[in-house]
């Protein structure tokens, strides 16, 4: 997946990236910039060495997105809002409400990040998950617990401190 | 079912790992076990809050990544066309340098620049001493051809 000669990302592998990256930043142009960070790093990755390219991709992306996220950033919907959230009201609620869960994600141990983002946006197993990332499938699995335990300490925590 | 062996099959449970049959069990345990039921709630909700955040479909992120290739390859053409446009303007304004600043010296300049070499001491006929008479001739015309070459340079950036 990773490689088209021995290093640039393969058109298939840029779009992966793009879709964890936007999902992550919420944001068309930010997302662009991250999937190009991506596929410098990639190409700096010398070739051969990378056994699961996909975990190492998402683990990359994540990196990339968590620093990039630590600048404040607007978000920015790449489709067209459907008509019942058109009113600039609901459309706020709606970033505030992503905002607040992407500062959520922020907080999270980058290894709980990775393995939520597998388990979440891309359905993989736990097996798939721990094979990807080096670790014992009871390791992803608390890693997982304590993702989404934190999680909802903090969305709970900015929900009670909101009026 | 130690805390270890709940988390465990917590984590199938919410992950979507666990087959029917498992499924129908855990539910069944976490109706006798309020604390546990509570717990799945929240974490329930948790996978919620993530999973709204909007994605995009294959096609959007094909169509941005095609609008990648296609920033990287108009990023990379306008640098090539600014290293030419610098290239040519350098070029340019070292040629009006030379031509400007690397003309010889009139006899009468040369002459004063000889009698200052000669006779360090002599002063000019208005009483100054020829060597910086020469000396701010000299560095006047570099200076002003300095000046035209920048102001190319100026101009050329500009359009």
């Amino acid at each position: 997946m990773l490689a088209e000669t021995n290093l640039d990302l393969k058109s298939d592998a840029q779009e992966q990236v793009y879709r964890w990256a936007y999902r992550l930043l919420q944001n068309h142009h930010d997302a662009l910039d991250a999937t190009q960070e991506v596929a410098v790093r990639a190409l700096r990755q010398p070739a051969g060495e990378l056994r699961h390219a996909r975990a190492w991709l998402r683990r990359v992306t994540v990196n990339c997105c968590v620093d990039m996220r630590r600048r404040p950033r607007e978000i920015e919907p790449v489709a067209d809002a459907p008509a019942d959230e058109q009113s600039p009201h609901v459309a706020m609620e709606r970033d505030e409400s992503y905002r607040a869960v992407l500062a959520a994600v922020n907080q999270l141990s980058h290894q709980q990040r990775c393995v939520l983002m597998a388990k979440v946006f891309d359905e993989e197993t736990f097996a798939e998950i721990a094979a990807g990332m080096g670790l014992a499938i009871s390791t992803v699995k608390t890693h997982y617990l304590r993702g989404l335990q934190s999680l909802r300490e903090v969305l709970k925590s900015k929900h009670e401190v909101q009026p | 079912m130690n805390r270890d062996e709940f988390e465990s099959q917590l984590a199938d449970y919410l992950g979507g790992e666990l087959n029917a049959d498992e499924r129908i069990r855990f539910e069944a345990n976490l109706r006798q076990d309020p604390a546990a039921a509570a717990e799945v709630r929240e974490l329930t909700a948790a996978l919620e809050d993530l999973g709204r955040l909007p994605a995009v479909s294959q096609v959007e992120a094909a169509m941005a990544v095609r609008d990648l290739k296609v920033v990287r390859r108009w990023r990379r053409q306008r640098l090539a066309v600014a290293a030419l446009k610098a290239a040519a303007v350098l070029a340019i304004g070292v040629a009006l340098g030379r031509m400007t600043a690397g003309k010889p010296a009139d006899p009468s300049e040369r002459e004063v620049v000889y009698v200052t070499k000669t006779t360090s001491d002599a002063l000019g006929p208005d009483g100054t001493h020829p060597g910086w008479i020469d000396i701010a001739r000299t560095s006047a015309r570099s200076s002003s051809s300095m000046v035209t070459g920048l102001m190319y340079l100026a101009n050329a950036g500009r359009s």
